[in-house]
């Protein structure tokens, strides 16, 4: 969405016109919800955010100044959400949590900044970049997404531990290379 | 991928470090402007495959804030998410063993933070290229290349910038468009791909793996290797995942997609092409995709509203009697020119063994009187030459192998196989292969192999990228000089590689036109068979020079 086309919308929403940021919404989503998995790692706790976020500026959109990244000013209110989210009272007393927290708050500059490059496009590539793995690569990947044990892809795959280390290596690069080229079309 | 990082990514996944070692990993993550970038690419892109990965959020919440219906638009039929569709292609591979829940657990271990580095796109590396053609060498079908012309009737070409050079059989096509008013051809795509299309039509040929249909009806077969072959419309994208496939695409921008055997993606976008929701289509099913955004509904099947395949045209080889004066002035141990009746071809060497063809494989003559033959197998009746007896070779490895050539689309097929004396046949123990390659990573390719003791892996390979066409004849000579692997063709040198020191040789039955003989029992479709013409096939107990290589060809 470039910015002709949210200024326009921009300007329906104040006229009662709630379905245009609809299409904002539908902009910015993925990003979103990209930005907030990375900050707080559960795709629940981060759906519930980003849900927030948008209810958030829905309500203050009279505050964002035209000439700034919407974007990033999504990013922001998400940012403040997440501060928040963190210091509930069941979450300052789990470790996990207050790592995440403390990562959150030392790489929120650079998450921040990769968080800009996440667009929708991407997705139709990754879905192609996955599916064009090797098959054992693939399954090799899948296992990992899935969080099964290195020792039991290996048994399922009849190979080594190392062997298996070995092909996500492999497919990182295949990935790495075949995404570069599909966001470069 | 150093201690820290793993470390880092491993406690994120919420894996259980000690309080000291965090505390550390915190300081260098403070510190550390690499270790820094290096965990935010890991965590961001895997991020973006966990969201993908994930179902759509319903915001009933927010919907209700902005007073709008929550869900798809009116006239939809449920579907999946993009999320399942992703897992679902992930799921489609054999994993015997593993959980069949699909319930995520968070990580414990170094593998998923190796597995979440496999998305990092800001590392710098390259991929595995099979190796470039020596200096002064062009490709014959270089990078600009991307698909050929096989089959034709009664077309009426309209403005096609993908054309190189004259519209015929055999002429490749590089990006750009391609337009006809009546009548219906194939294209072979250097990754393996086949596509037939009938007129009108409009394509846009975007790459090996993507075109995009404005107009038309296409047909698309996707071997493996080739999975995430990519049909744009107006108002969708088929992936393919390994199948048979057709589009049609009408006036109004309308698009109907069926699947024939194997499994696609129809991934929905909105007007500016922003994804709004993908399904999953099998054998025999179908959907419309509506010109308005969104508009998707499940349609009952009916093949013959979807183009059929056109078969690619056979090409004749005409040869000078100069270019069979010229071979066995080189002196081979054995030369079939296939110019004979039957089905048993003799050498023109005299007294050695002859080649007998199986199958469906016969004769075609060409204008000049020239016999060559056809190889037209298929899984059901598979075809392949086979000579009597044994070629004795040398212990030294010193051997050329030399033949035309025709293909009648890219693919992964075999040329000749060599197969060791020291069991009884039928086996799959290889001392040799020359393959014709077409996949995402070895478009338009061949591979030779050399390996002793006959055997099933291990042995020395040289393959070459974008080295041949489709519908055209090549002349092909590999050689081994007890030092070196060689591929020539039509005359030029295109690769080579050493061989180890201790490398040796030995006698070999000789095969054309499938990797495993009758009798193996193994798939079908692992035959790889050829599908085309060969042509003028010799051996030689010795490696031929460059010159004579050269001047073999030349005398065509």
């Amino acid at each position: 969405m470039d910015s002709s086309e949210l200024n326009e919308l921009l300007d329906q929403v104040p006229k009662g016109q709630n379905d245009a940021f609809q299409h904002i919404v539908r902009a910015h989503g993925y990003s979103v919800r990209c930005y907030l998995a990375s900050l707080v790692y559960h795709m629940d706790d981060a759906d519930d955010l980003a849900q927030e976020v948008f209810i958030t500026a829905f309500k203050r959109l009279h505050t964002f100044r035209r000439e700034n990244d919407f974007g990033a000013w999504l990013r922001g209110i998400a940012r403040n959400l997440v501060r928040m989210h963190f210091r509930t009272t069941g979450r300052r007393t789990r470790a996990i949590d207050r790592f995440r927290e403390e990562v959150a708050d030392i790489t929120g500059h650079e998450l921040d900044a990769a968080a800009s490059v996440s667009h929708n496009e991407s997705i139709g590539a990754l879905l192609r970049c996955v599916s064009r793995l090797p098959d054992r690569l693939r399954r090799a990947v899948q296992g990992g997404l899935e969080g099964v044990a290195p020792s039991e892809i290996a048994t399922n795959l009849k190979t080594s531990v190392a062997a298996v280390y070995q092909m996500h290596w492999r497919a990182h690069q295949l990935l790495r290379d075949c995404l570069a080229r599909e966001l470069s079309r | 991928m150093n201690t820290d990082l793993n470390d880092l990514i491993a406690a994120w996944h919420g894996f259980e470090l000690d309080e000291a070692r965090l505390t550390e990993l915190m300081a260098r993550l403070r510190e550390d402007h690499e270790l820094r970038a290096a965990f935010v690419a890991e965590v961001s892109m895997y991020s973006r495959i966990k969201v993908v990965r994930s179902a759509s959020p319903r915001w009933l919440k927010l919907a209700e804030e902005l007073g709008v219906a929550d869900g798809p638009p009116a006239g939809e039929i449920d579907d999946e998410s993009f999320a399942e569709t992703v897992m679902e292609r992930l799921r489609r591979t054999e994993a015997p063993g593993r959980p069949a829940s699909n319930r995520f657990r968070a990580a414990r271990n170094v593998l998923l933070a190796a597995a979440a580095l496999a998305f990092l796109t800001f590392m710098v590396s390259k991929l595995h290229q099979p190796p470039s053609p020596p200096a002064g060498v062009e490709e014959t079908a270089p990078a600009s290349v991307l698909a050929v012309l096989t089959g034709s009737r009664d077309v009426k070409w309209e403005s096609s910038p993908a054309w190189i050079g004259e519209k015929g059989i055999g002429q490749p096509l590089t990006a750009g468009s391609i337009r006809a008013a009546s009548g219906s051809f194939s294209l072979s795509l250097v990754n393996g791909v086949t596509l037939s299309a009938e007129a009108p039509v409009h394509l846009e040929v975007i790459s090996a793996d993507n075109v995009r249909c404005l107009l038309g009806k296409v047909r698309v077969h996707v071997p493996p290797g080739a999975e995430g072959f990519t049909v744009d419309t107006p108002n969708c994208a088929v992936v393919d995942r390994g199948t048979d496939f057709a589009v049609n695409v009408n006036a109004d921008h309308e698009t109907n997609v069926m699947v024939f055997e194997g499994m696609a993606d129809v991934l929905v976008g909105d007007p500016a092409n922003r994804p709004l929701f993908g399904t999953s289509l099998a054998g025999q099913q179908a959907v419309k995709i509506g010109p308005e955004a969104g508009s998707k509904r499940v349609v009952a099947a009916k093949a013959v509203d979807f183009t059929s395949p056109v078969p690619p045209e056979a090409v004749p080889l005409d040869l000078s009697p100069e270019y069979a004066k010229a071979v066995l002035a080189s002196g081979p141990w054995g030369y079939w020119r296939f110019e004979g009746e039957g089905n048993h071809h003799a050498n023109e060497i005299q007294g050695g063994p002859a080649i007998t063809g199986h199958g469906n494989v016969f004769q075609r003559e060409a204008a000049t009187a020239n016999r060559s033959m056809v190889f037209a197998g298929n899984l059901r009746e598979p075809s392949h030459l086979k000579m009597d007896g044994v070629w004795p070779r040398t212990m030294k490895p010193s051997y050329a192998v030399e033949l035309w050539f025709e293909a009648e689309n890219f693919g992964n097929s075999t040329l000749l196989s060599l197969l060791g004396t020291d069991i009884p046949m039928p086996h799959n123990r290889h001392a040799g292969l020359i393959e014709l390659r077409a996949n995402n990573r070895e478009p338009g390719g061949m591979r030779f192999l050399h390996r002793w003791p006959a055997g099933t892996d291990l042995g020395v390979n040289i393959s070459s990228a974008r080295v041949y066409l489709p519908c055209r004849w090549t002349h092909l000579v590999a050689q081994c000089d007890g030092e070196r692997l060689q591929v020539f063709l039509d005359g030029a040198l295109v690769s080579e590689t050493s061989l180890p020191l201790d490398f040796s040789s030995g006698p070999v039955h000789v095969m054309l036109g499938r990797l495993y003989p009758p009798g193996f029992q193994d798939k079908p479709e692992n035959l790889r068979l050829f599908r085309g013409g060969v042509d003028e096939f010799a051996l030689y107990d010795r490696p031929l020079s460059p010159e004579e290589i050269r001047a073999h060809y030349e005398a065509r």
